[in-house]
């Protein structure tokens, strides 16, 4: 049974989770990782005020990955993209709020050797939390998302009123 | 009426970090107002390779970067 405000995109693809319902468990989790440990740092630095945001991000490029990101405006919505081309499609899930986007993934590989006198086992986990503020205000159940040679494309569609005053202020756009 | 306890800022205050080589954000300076951030990242950006970012120090979001590629690897817009 599908779980109540997620949407999996079925394209040619494996799906991408949209999560319509704010942030996830995980994500929720990974930020309370990252607070754990920029406490830490604030207590490995003696305790120092006034560098909580340096902290914040120290410990987020330690726990997790850098991703780049961009956003497009178009009258009608918004198109993220962000470079995701180490993880699957199904490593990925995307947190959608209306006024914030989170893009998490997880990646796991394995890999063994064994020899005759030897074994070798060895882990990778690479772990990705990206949010992001959005300048309007978005419909959360308008949107789709894709991957495509490792770019994810995002597509969210603007709140109605957004999408009103937009077209209100560009040029050409319909007024009432 | 008594005096406000907290002194209010005008504008959002932005923090300007610098990334270094071992991807640890070193923050260069604090400053006040989104205008007042791109002026002071800017020269920032030139004088070094690495990647720049200013972040909204009370959301944590980071509003602009600088001397990064964009998502689909092209070289991204320089600041007006």
């Amino acid at each position: 049974m599908q779980e109540k405000g997620v949407v999996r995109h079925q394209t040619t693809a494996p799906p991408i989770v949209i999560r319509t319902t704010g942030l996830s468990v995980e994500a929720k989790e990974m930020l309370d990782a990252i607070a754990r440990r920029a406490y830490e740092i604030f207590e490995a630095k003696g305790r120092a005020r006034g560098h909580d945001l340096e902290n914040w991000f120290e410990a987020e490029s330690e726990l997790f990955e850098r991703t780049r990101v961009d956003v497009k405006e178009t009258p009608e919505g918004l198109t993220v993209l962000a470079d995701v081309r180490r993880f699957a499609p199904k490593e990925l899930e995307v947190d959608l709020e209306p006024r914030r986007v989170t893009i998490i993934g997880k990646h796991q590989s394995q890999a063994e050797r064994k020899t005759d006198t030897s074994y070798l086992s060895e882990k990778h986990t690479a772990r990705l939390l990206h949010s992001l503020q959005l300048p309007v205000e978005i419909d959360t159940h308008r949107a789709s998302a894709r991957l495509k040679k490792g770019i994810l494309e995002l597509d969210v569609k603007k709140a109605l009123a957004e999408e009103r005053k937009t077209s209100q202020a560009l040029p050409g756009g319909i007024t009432h | 009426m008594g005096l406000p306890t907290e002194r209010t800022h005008l504008y959002r205050v932005y923090e300007i970090f610098e990334v270094m080589p071992n991807s640890s954000p070193q923050r260069v300076t604090v400053v006040s107002g989104l205008e007042f951030a791109k002026a002071a990242l800017q020269p920032l950006a030139n004088q070094t390779n690495n990647e720049c970012f200013v972040a909204d120090a009370k959301t944590r979001q980071v509003v602009i970067q600088m001397n990064v590629a964009s998502a689909n690897g092209l070289p991204r817009p320089t600041l007006d």
